[in-house]
C-alpha cells in the first residue's frame, strides 16, 4: 500500500532523520569529536539536580493527578442521571480543549501577590499578608496538575464505565462489603486504565515546557527550560544538543517500562 | 455494620469530586471575567465594565496579525494532517503491510517525544530546506505534532466500519475509486471531522514547535501571548485567552454534535 508513503517521507525527512542525527551531533565540541558535553552536563551538579527535579516534579504530578482523578472517573462512572455525567465531562473537556497558554495566564493571576488566593487566604485569616505563590516549584505543580488531570480522568472513566456492574452486584451477594468489592474487584478492573493514565501524564509532565517557564523561576528549570535557555539566551546549541539527548533517551526509557508493563496499543484505544 | 456509612461516604466522595471540577473548570472561565474589567488584573469585587481588551485585540495589528497567521496555519495544518491521516489509516487499517504495529508506533511517536526534542531536533533540517520563517515550514511542523491525533481518531472509525459494504459496491459494479468515495469516505466522515477539530485547535494552541520555525519577521498568537505573558502581562491577553475558551466550547459543542450524528 502505497498511501502511507506521503506521510512517511514527510515524517522521515522532518522527524525520524534529525532525531536520530541528534546522538552523533551531540558528540562534538567545538566541531571535535568528543565526549565533552555529556561530560559536562554529568559533571556539574546543577544540569543533573535539574534531570532528577524534572522526573520529581513528572512523578508527584501523576501521583497528585492519579489522586484527584481515580475519585473523580469513579464518581462519573457510577452517576445514573445522563444530564451530571454530561455537566461533568464539561467541566473536565473545557479546560481540555482550552489553550493551555491561556490556562497558565490565568494561574498567574490567581496566584500573584495581589491575585485571588491569598485575597481568599486572608479573608479566612490563614495568613495576615499576601504570601509569594508565584515562581516556585508549588506553582509549576498546581499548574501543570491542571493540565494533566484531564489525561489521567478520561482513560480511567472509559474503563471504569465499561466494568460490568454484574460483577460488583455478585461480590455483594456472595458476602463483601463495598470496600472489599471495590478492593477486590472494580479496582483490579480498572488497572489498565489507570495503567493508560499514568504513562501519559508521566510521559507529557515529563518534556513539559509552557508551565515550568510561565509559573517557575530560575530555580525551578527543568529539562525543557533548561534546552531553551541554552539554545535562546546561551546560543549553545552543541551542549543543548546532549541536554536534547538525555531528556530523549530518559523519554524512551520510561515509555519502554511502561511499554513491558501496560502494553502501548492500550493508549490508542 | 452501620448502614448509613456508605452513604456518608458517598456524600464525601461526591463534596471531593466538586472541589476537583472546580479546580479545573474556574481557573479556564476566570480569564472571561477578567477580560471585561477595567483593571489590570481581577480584584475582587472585579471593577468596572469595558470591551476596550477586545477591541485592542481585534484591531491592534501587533494581535490581529499573529492571530490571522494562527487561523490560516491551524486551518492548513488540520486539511494536511487530516488528509495525511486519511491515507495512512486506510494503508493501516485495510492493506495488508509487514509491520504494521512498528508503521503505527512510528507514527504515534510524537505524542510522546517532548516538543522541545522534536523542534530542536529538525530545526535543521527547516533551515536546509529554506524553510524557516515561511507559512509552509509553521504548517509543516505543526502537521508532524497533529498527525498522531489524525490517525487515531480516524484509523479507530475506520476499524468501525463494516468492510463488506465497500466489497458489495464493488460486487454491484463500483470502480475501486467509485466504493472509495461514495462509501469509504462517508462512512469514516465523523472521524475526519472529529480529527480536522483536534488538529485545528491543537495547532492553534502550537507553541514550543513554532519557536524553531518561525524565525523573525513572523509571529502567531500563542507567540504573541507567551511573549506578552513574560515581559509585559497587559490585559489584551486576557482578551485573547476568552477567544481561546470560545474557540474550546465551540470545539466541544460541534464534537457532541458529531457524536449525536453517530
Amino acid at each position: 500500500m502505497l498511501l502511507v508513503a506521503p506521510l512517511i517521507i514527510i515524517l522521515c525527512i522532518f522527524y525520524f532523520y534529525p532525531l536520530l542525527k541528534l546522538f552523533p551531533e551531540s558528540l562534538y565540541r567545538d566541531g571535535h569529536l568528543s565526549l565533552e558535553n555529556y561530560n559536562h552536563f554529568f559533571r556539574t551538579p546543577l544540569y543533573t539536580f535539574i534531570l532528577f527535579r524534572t522526573i520529581r516534579i513528572a512523578a508527584e504530578t501523576t501521583i497528585l493527578c492519579f489522586l484527584l482523578g481515580y475519585p473523580t472517573a469513579y464518581l462519573m462512572a457510577s452517576v445514573r442521571n445522563p444530564r451530571i455525567t454530561a455537566l461533568m465531562m464539561l467541566c473536565i473537556m473545557l479546560p481540555f480543549f482550552t489553550s493551555i497558554l491561556a490556562r497558565s495566564y490565568s494561574w498567574i493571576a490567581l496566584l500573584q501577590t495581589k491575585g485571588f488566593v491569598n485575597f481568599v487566604l486572608i479573608n479566612l485569616g490563614f495568613i495576615e499578608r499576601p504570601v509569594r505563590l508565584l515562581y516556585n516549584e508549588y506553582a509549576v505543580l498546581v499548574g501543570m496538575v491542571h493540565i494533566m488531570l484531564p489525561f489521567m480522568i478520561l482513560p480511567i472513566y472509559s474503563v471504569l464505565r465499561n466494568i460490568d456492574t454484574r460483577l460488583v452486584k455478585a461480590a455483594r451477594n456472595l458476602g463483601a462489603n463495598s470496600r472489599e468489592a471495590f478492593i477486590r474487584i472494580t479496582f483490579p478492573l480498572s488497572l489498565p486504565g489507570i495503567g493508560a493514565g499514568v504513562m501519559i501524564t508521566f510521559i507529557l509532565a515529563l518534556g513539559f515546557y509552557i508551565t515550568p517557564a510561565l509559573l517557575g523561576g530560575p530555580s525551578t528549570l527543568m529539562m525543557s527550560t533548561l534546552i531553551d535557555q541554552q539554545v535562546n539566551r546561551l546560543g549553545d546549541w552543541e551542549f543543548a544538543g546532549a541536554i536534547v539527548v538525555v531528556l530523549l533517551a530518559s523519554t524512551i526509557l520510561i515509555v519502554s517500562i511502561f511499554d513491558k508493563l501496560v502494553g502501548l496499543d492500550k493508549i490508542y484505544k | 455494620m452501620n448502614p448509613s456509612a456508605p452513604q456518608e461516604k458517598r456524600i464525601l466522595l461526591i463534596g471531593f469530586v466538586t472541589l476537583i471540577l472546580f479546580f479545573l473548570i474556574l481557573p479556564t472561565l476566570m480569564v472571561i471575567p477578567m477580560s471585561i474589567s477595567e483593571t489590570r488584573y481581577l480584584v475582587l469585587p472585579p471593577k468596572g465594565f469595558t470591551l476596550k481588551w477586545f477591541l485592542q485585540f481585534f484591531t491592534d495589528p501587533r494581535w490581529l496579525g499573529p492571530t490571522l497567521l494562527s487561523l490560516r496555519v491551524a486551518l492548513f495544518s488540520a486539511v494536511l494532517s487530516v488528509v495525511l491521516g486519511t491515507l495512512a489509516s486506510l494503508a493501516l487499517v485495510r492493506g495488508r503491510l509487514p509491520g504494521k504495529r512498528v508503521i503505527y508506533i512510528m507514527l504515534m511517536s510524537p505524542m510522546m517525544i517532548p516538543v522541545i526534542v522534536i523542534g530542536f531536533a529538525a530545526y535543521g533540517m527547516f533551515v536546509r530546506f529554506h524553510l524557516i520563517g515561511t507559512t509552509i515550514g509553521i504548517v509543516l511542523a505543526h502537521c508532524i505534532i497533529c498527525i498522531p491525533f489524525s490517525v487515531v481518531v480516524i484509523s479507530a472509525n475506520l476499524q468501525r466500519v463494516d468492510i463488506s459494504l465497500e466489497l458489495a459496491a464493488r460486487n454491484l459494479g463500483a470502480s475501486a475509486r467509485q466504493a472509495f468515495f461514495r462509501i469509504t469516505i462517508p462512512s469514516i466522515k465523523p472521524g475526519i471531522f472529529a480529527a480536522s477539530l483536534f488538529c485545528f485547535v491543537e495547532s492553534l494552541d502550537e507553541l514550543i514547535m513554532t519557536m524553531f520555525i518561525i524565525g523573525t519577521t513572523k509571529m502567531t498568537l500563542p507567540l504573541r501571548i507567551f511573549t506578552e505573558i513574560r515581559f509585559r502581562i497587559s490585559p489584551v491577553i486576557a482578551a485573547a485567552s476568552t477567544v481561546f475558551v470560545i474557540v474550546a466550547t465551540l470545539a466541544i459543542v460541534i464534537s457532541t454534535y458529531i457524536d449525536k450524528k453517530k
